[in-house]
């Protein structure tokens, strides 16, 4: 019992000290980065609220060094905020469609006309106000002229300061703003995401307005995400969410509960990349199905890897902590055991880690 | 990898550990006489459930309880009459326990006409499923069990009649009604067909 | 002469016996009324018979086998690990530690996270409409379910 006190003071410590020192190097750091953002950085967070279009793409998206997923995507976009996307994907899957229309989102398979219906993702706030500065703290940006497509475009690229999470390289027509290619690459080098239009056309803003939706469409809602107040935190775990040590540059940027708990999200960013950090009640750590354990000097910790993004899960004074970010297995694994781990010998973990290891 | 980490966090206690390694053969069984049926059941569930999720379910949930009561099921006689009526009882237990989950249709959300003509241009193409599909949903499990198990599935009358567990007659009477409801129904596909549009 | 009723729809699908089958070819012969709903009949069970085949995903039935018996994935396991994972159990048992309780299905798979993050990562300005999109809905998530982790994809 005083054992576990005494570690935890001492991560607890260890913890104030580092954030004491971060915040004086961000201080120090502050004024030198007081550039505005590049032209194209900034023509590209504004052309979805602003340009009209349609054409075809391909995505691509790589899961560990044999497989890939990829798909044809159809797409039409008027804003500020409509966007039908027709999916092909190449390979055994069902074709797809999803439309989006302001807060809400349908997906649907256009055969069957069956799907599911839900919010399109959180509210933001102003990004540009909010997010960018974090983004040119983070992120080095370089540009240099290029043409796709036939059009006149610019390449972004935007590497990270930390070597732990992807650099994006964007092909950015100079006419609206519209990336017209992305490729996304881990640390490591190795390629996540592309995608690419393989067909891109300008329309004029409106054209979608009237758009008609298949009739007879049966949708089932999604579990509705919605942001999480303090009362609410505190009913699902009991009290306080865990201070989670996340990666260098991430801020957090809000709390949503899935349905009526009992995980609670809190999304952290670093102006590009997103962290989430799922906090459940519980003592003893069920780890994710899929994942491998990993055994640390103050415990085990769960890892799974899908692309670029990893995932770490462990248990800690109470709580079970999942996190999800594009941040490299070894940053995540340092976060997890900043933040600590349970220190108590947890026979039934340790023996599960032994187990793991033995059997292929 | 996974394999070991389910088994342990499933509460199993020792001697049944034991007793798994040995059930590998009845398995292996089980697992041959579903695969050789399983596009047709899966058909079957499809066709009762009305859309994929649920029918992934649906079979999903039947093979667990026909593996279960495997035992009992004889080996030389129909696998498949056994199983599809697991299934079909599967089936009618889950509506009758599920609350009617809400079901939007995007025409309530958007306010949207709906069109009850005929597409000319499903006529045209003789992309006819749309609206089959749909009429074919509209009919009550019952009837809808019946239509797919003889007409979409081709299986005689005392196939359903074990299936569904009732007299070869009443499939009979059953399967006319539903034919008359689908008729009222598909109306305009039914008269472009006779004409020989199809 | 009453009109046929369910002996058409038998008649059409040929469960007759030969004596009923007859008779209703000579009331056919007579009653025009009854020779349209034959032909109703008929055309409706063509209709039934343009539905294509719905396949399963092919995941499926690998993912319904291996679900069997509660104890997946289990190719023949050697018996001193099966005895050590009942030593460990019974250990368990012994110092009455907690046994992992069941997870919720959603969270119990590591796609949910990985498919709540790209919700989340999608509501960025700069994030690609379709990957977005692909990412955090369309990508068939199941495929997590066959992936085994190499030494190349830790």
């Amino acid at each position: 019992m005083l054992r576990r006190a005494n570690v935890a003071n001492q991560v607890g410590t260890a913890l104030i000290r580092a954030v004491a020192l971060w915040g004086l190097v961000a201080a120090l750091a502050t004024p030198a980065r007081a550039a505005p953002a590049p032209a194209p950085l900034l023509q590209v967070v504004r052309a979805q609220a602003a340009v009209a279009y349609r054409g075809e793409q391909i995505v691509v998206a790589w899961n560990g060094a044999t497989r890939a997923d990829a798909s044809l995507v159809r797409i039409e976009h008027d804003p500020p905020a409509w966007t039908r996307l027709d999916y092909v994907p190449l390979g055994p899957s069902r074709r797809w469609t999803v439309i989006r229309s302001g807060t809400v989102e349908i997906r649907f398979d256009p055969l069957q006309l069956t799907g599911t219906t839900g919010r399109a993702g959180v509210d933001e706030d102003d990004f540009e106000a909010a997010r960018l500065p974090w983004l040119l703290q983070n992120y080095r940006v370089i540009t240099a002229q290029d043409a796709l497509l036939g059009r006149k475009a610019t390449r972004l690229e935007l590497a990270p300061v930390a070597h732990d999470r992807p650099t994006h390289r964007l092909t950015v027509d100079d006419e609206t703003g519209v990336v017209l290619r992305s490729e996304r690459a881990g640390p490591d080098g190795s390629l996540g995401e592309v995608t690419a239009f393989l067909k891109f056309e300008i329309m004029p803003v409106g054209w979608r307005r009237g758009a008609v939706i298949p009739s007879d469409l049966h949708l089932t809602p999604r579990e509705p995400v919605r942001a999480a107040s303090a009362a609410d935190i505190v009913r699902v775990l009991g009290g306080p969410p865990a201070g989670v040590a996340v990666p260098a540059g991430f801020h957090k940027t809000g709390e949503y509960l899935t349905g009526d708990g009992p995980v609670v999200q809190t999304i952290y960013s670093d102006g590009l990349s997103t962290l989430v950090v799922y906090e459940r009640r519980g003592s003893v750590a069920s780890p994710p199905q899929g994942s491998q354990v990993v055994a640390t000097p103050s415990g085990p910790i769960w890892v799974q890897r899908l692309g670029l993004r990893t995932l770490v899960h462990w248990s800690h004074t109470g709580r079970v902590l999942t996190m999800v970010g594009e941040v490299s297995r070894p940053s995540l694994l340092a976060a997890a055991e900043r933040t600590g781990i349970a220190s108590a010998p947890r026979l039934w973990d340790r023996l599960l880690a032994w187990l793991q290891e033995l059997i292929p | 990898m996974t394999s070991a980490h389910v088994a342990l966090s499933v509460a199993l206690p020792v001697d049944e550990l034991a007793q798994a390694a040995e059930g590998a053969s009845a398995r292996d069984q089980f697992a041959e006489l579903l695969a050789a049926h399983w596009d047709r059941a899966y058909r079957f569930a499809y066709h009762l459930t009305g859309n994929n999720a649920d029918s992934d379910d649906l079979i999903q949930q039947a093979a667990e309880e026909a593996f279960r009561a495997f035992h009992r099921f004889q080996p030389g006689t129909r696998f498949d009459r056994w199983f599809f009526r697991i299934m079909h009882n599967s089936f009618v237990d889950r509506i009758r326990r599920d609350r009617r989950r809400k079901i939007f249709s995007l025409d309530e959300v958007t306010g949207a006409a709906a069109s009850e003509t005929a597409d000319p241009s499903a006529i045209a193409e003789g992309a006819l499923d749309g609206p089959v599909l749909r009429a074919l949903r509209a009919l009550p499990p019952d009837a809808r069990a019946v239509v797919a198990l003889v007409d979409l599935l081709g299986l005689p009358y005392d196939d359903a009649a074990e299936i569904l567990h009732c007299p070869v007659g009443t499939i009979r009477s059953r399967l006319h009604r539903a034919r008359l409801a689908l008729r009222e129904w598909l109306r305009p596909y039914v008269d472009a067909m006779k004409r020989g549009d199809l | 002469m009453p009109h046929l009723t369910d002996q058409l729809s038998a008649y059409l699908d040929g469960t007759l016996t030969p004596e009923d089958a007859a008779a209703v070819a000579s009331h056919l012969a007579e009653c025009a009324e009854c020779r349209g709903t034959l032909d109703d009949l008929q055309a409706v069970r063509n209709l039934l018979h343009t539905v294509p085949s719905r396949a399963p995903h092919p995941s499926l039935l690998p993912r319904t086998l291996a679900g069997l018996g509660g104890a997946a994935h289990r190719r023949a396991t050697p018996w001193w690990m099966i005895a050590a994972a009942g030593t460990a159990l019974g250990l368990a048992l012994l110092l009455q530690v907690r046994l992992l309780p069941t997870p919720h299905p959603d969270r119990a798979e590591g796609a949910w996270y990985f498919q709540q993050h790209a919700v989340f990562a999608a509501a960025h300005p700069m994030s690609d409409v379709a990957l977005a999109s692909y990412l955090s809905g369309v990508l068939p998530y199941d495929v997590l379910r066959e992936w085994s982790p190499s030494p190349q994809n830790p």
